[in-house]
């Protein structure tokens, strides 16, 4: 048990101390529809932050989820919007044409990361701006909704009081911690991650785990896209502007830290429930939509600060270590 | 001899003739972009779009000779834009507006500077972080509001003559070509940005550097923020979204190394321009306006493709 303690990062429990505060000062923070609220707000984004995770994880970081994404739910709101009573093909056939949009860009990005070791922020920045791009000439600035409701359903549809896109997300939740934990892959991100250099030397093929991680994170931001579609009812050019920024801060919170190589998806998983809990309770609190985003930068920087502060802090304490015992 | 000095040239002017070959492209392609006889579109972009791009991309170019990247540059732009409108609401007065939003934008510059050095994080993270909280201020004054009362005397100051714009940038390029390459300080700027290791070793205060070229970094996109107020005639929070992409289009293409140390005014006014030329062009084209940010995205990979392959053949 003690070590359960132990393996919670600090950031976490700082968030958790402010989660307390709306427990008691927000107004129906408990309440048991705010509680499924969260859990329905929480559910697309930790997908999105598995994909950030292991990006993270592998100590690089895939700027281009929020473009991926609005590209990805554009893309397929269009197929399926001329559609009045979708059969059940035609619903699978908008999740595939979603999941592989997302699977191009993923392809596009880990074919220049890791094959041709192109700069890769720069690389998967300027694939953002192209995804945006391309929604933009897709919608030509409209917004398109009023989507079937069998469409709609697949993740609004209740089990049991909780939306089925919660259930969603925790399969693939799982599914990407088996991935991590117990799979030669996973051992493989965590060793690129560390080091990149001993990794190659050991005998993994680097640029193909890279590769891997950005098609997954790629894919993964697709199929966000299609369910945050399914989800709101509506697409449009920016419909999932600055998911990347809020996937880096779950990500961070639950403690994967920028070196790489740190932390793991439970983590990240965590982190996103935790963020959105605090973005609902400032909601609740009567913050306005513009301080939210003042808030949320500032308390992301926060972490971010408090991340590479702290792991500075670790690496000199290291460091005095071995001069010690030298 | 002469084709090793040949082959240098090229080398170094390669994008210059790139910018000459898309001109000479259009021109001949469209009838409106540019013929003997039709200069005004030719001025438009000369007198009234370059201007702008030319210094967001030489303040980009700055923080990438130091192996940053300014992604906070559009908020900036926007948060400047709604202060000198504040500013030009409450005095009517212009010198303060043009003060307030250089002290703003230099405000912007030392966060960013404070992030990367005192504290160590990655520029790309910080200054992404700055860029949403910038935003939301931004929004936050203005509330989804504009401002359009700007007293009688702010606009008429830029838009008397349209020579101003092109005059304003052209004498910020000279001086940052002087600091660039006459000063101690541009030579510092070039050897933290080659290896911050050596450079301190060598006696250099790399954090100071850093701090100093960060913050001039935003007092640039100050003054660019206060012409393009001028310009558009109204502040709002939402201006600036497509400014970071262009800008690191911009310097990418006008030949700056991603991996910092290279580059200088030349490549950010060479750049800027190819960016607007290739921008307007394909307006002209009849290509809908939507495509741009995919071609800029695309001139971005492009242009690190580019450097890739001549760094391969150099070694």
């Amino acid at each position: 048990m003690n070590d359960i303690f132990k393996k919670i990062p600090g950031l976490m429990w700082g968030s958790l101390l402010m989660i307390l505060f709306f427990v008691i000062f927000a107004p129906n923070y408990t309440n048991q529809r705010n509680i499924i609220n969260i859990l329905q707000n929480s559910a697309i984004i930790i997908i999105v932050s598995m994909g950030m995770g292991i990006t993270i994880l592998s100590g690089q970081i895939d700027m281009s989820i929020g473009g991926v994404m609005t590209a990805s739910a554009v893309i397929s709101a269009m197929y399926i919007a001329h559609i009045q009573e979708p059969t059940v093909t035609d619903i699978l056939s908008t999740f595939l044409i979603g999941i592989g949009v997302g699977g191009v860009f993923g392809f596009l990005n880990g074919l220049l990361i890791a094959k041709y070791k192109f700069n890769y922020w720069l690389v998967t920045f300027a694939m953002m701006s192209i995804a945006y791009g391309i929604a933009q000439v897709v919608t030509q600035g409209k917004v398109i909704s009023g989507f079937s409701k069998s469409f709609r359903n697949v993740t609004t549809f209740s089990l049991g009081n909780i939306p089925m896109v919660v259930y969603i997300a925790v399969l693939v939740s799982l599914f990407m911690f088996f991935l991590t934990y117990k799979t030669k892959f996973g051992m493989h991100i965590y060793a690129v991650g560390a080091s990149e250099k001993c990794a190659a030397q050991s005998g993994i093929r680097v640029d193909k785990v890279r590769f891997v991680i950005y098609l997954l994170s790629g894919l993964l931001s697709g199929f966000g896209g299609v369910l945050l579609v399914s989800k709101t009812n509506f697409a449009s050019a920016n419909v999932a502007s600055g998911q990347e920024f809020t996937a880096m801060a779950n990500v961070i919170i639950g403690g994967i830290s920028f070196d790489g190589g740190k932390g793991g998806l439970l983590g990240a998983f965590a982190g996103s429930i935790i963020l959105t809990a605090i973005l609902n309770g400032l909601q609740l609190m009567g913050l306005s939509n513009y301080w939210q985003q003042v808030f949320t930068g500032i308390f992301i920087l926060m972490i971010i600060i408090i991340d590479v502060v702290s792991q500075r802090v670790k690496k000199t304490k290291n460091t005095r270590r071995v001069y010690k015992n030298a | 001899m002469l084709k090793t000095t040949i082959h240098k040239n090229l080398n170094k002017h390669s994008r210059l003739l790139l910018l000459i070959a898309l001109f000479i492209f259009f021109s001949i392609f469209t009838d409106s972009f540019w013929s003997p006889t039709n200069w005004s579109n030719f001025a438009n972009i000369i007198l009234q779009q370059a201007p702008f791009t030319v210094l967001l991309s030489l303040s980009m170019t700055i923080s990438i000779i130091l192996k940053g990247f300014d992604l906070s540059m559009g908020a900036d732009i926007a948060l400047v834009s709604c202060v000198v409108g504040f500013v030009l609401r409450a005095t009517h007065s212009p010198l303060l507006a043009i003060l307030a939003a250089v002290g703003m934008g230099a405000l912007i510059g030392m966060g960013n500077g404070v992030l990367i050095t005192k504290v160590g994080i990655q520029p790309f993270i910080a200054t992404y972080s700055m860029n949403w909280i910038v935003r939301g201020v931004a929004l936050v004054l203005l509330g989804g509001s504009q401002i359009y009362d700007f007293g009688p005397t702010f606009r008429p100051l830029f838009l008397q003559s349209q020579y101003t714009f092109f005059i304003i940038s052209a004498l910020i390029c000279v001086f940052f070509e002087f600091v660039l390459s006459k000063t101690v300080f541009g030579k510092y700027i070039y050897a933290v940005g080659t290896n911050k290791d050596a450079a301190e070793l060598s006696g250099i205060n790399p954090k100071f550097v850093q701090f100093a070229a960060w913050t001039l970094c935003g007092v640039i996109l100050g003054i660019d923020a206060v012409m393009y107020t001028a310009n558009l005639g109204v502040a709002e929070p939402v201006i600036g979204d497509s400014f970071v992409m262009t800008a690191i289009a911009a310097s990418l293409i006008g030949g700056t190394s991603i991996s910092g140390g290279a580059g200088g005014v030349y490549n950010a006014v060479v750049g800027a321009l190819i960016l607007v030329v290739l921008t307007n062009g394909m307006i002209h084209l009849g290509v809908p306006s939507a495509w741009q940010q995919v071609v800029v995205g695309c001139v971005i990979i492009l242009s690190v493709c580019f450097e890739h392959l001549m760094n391969r053949k150099r070694d």
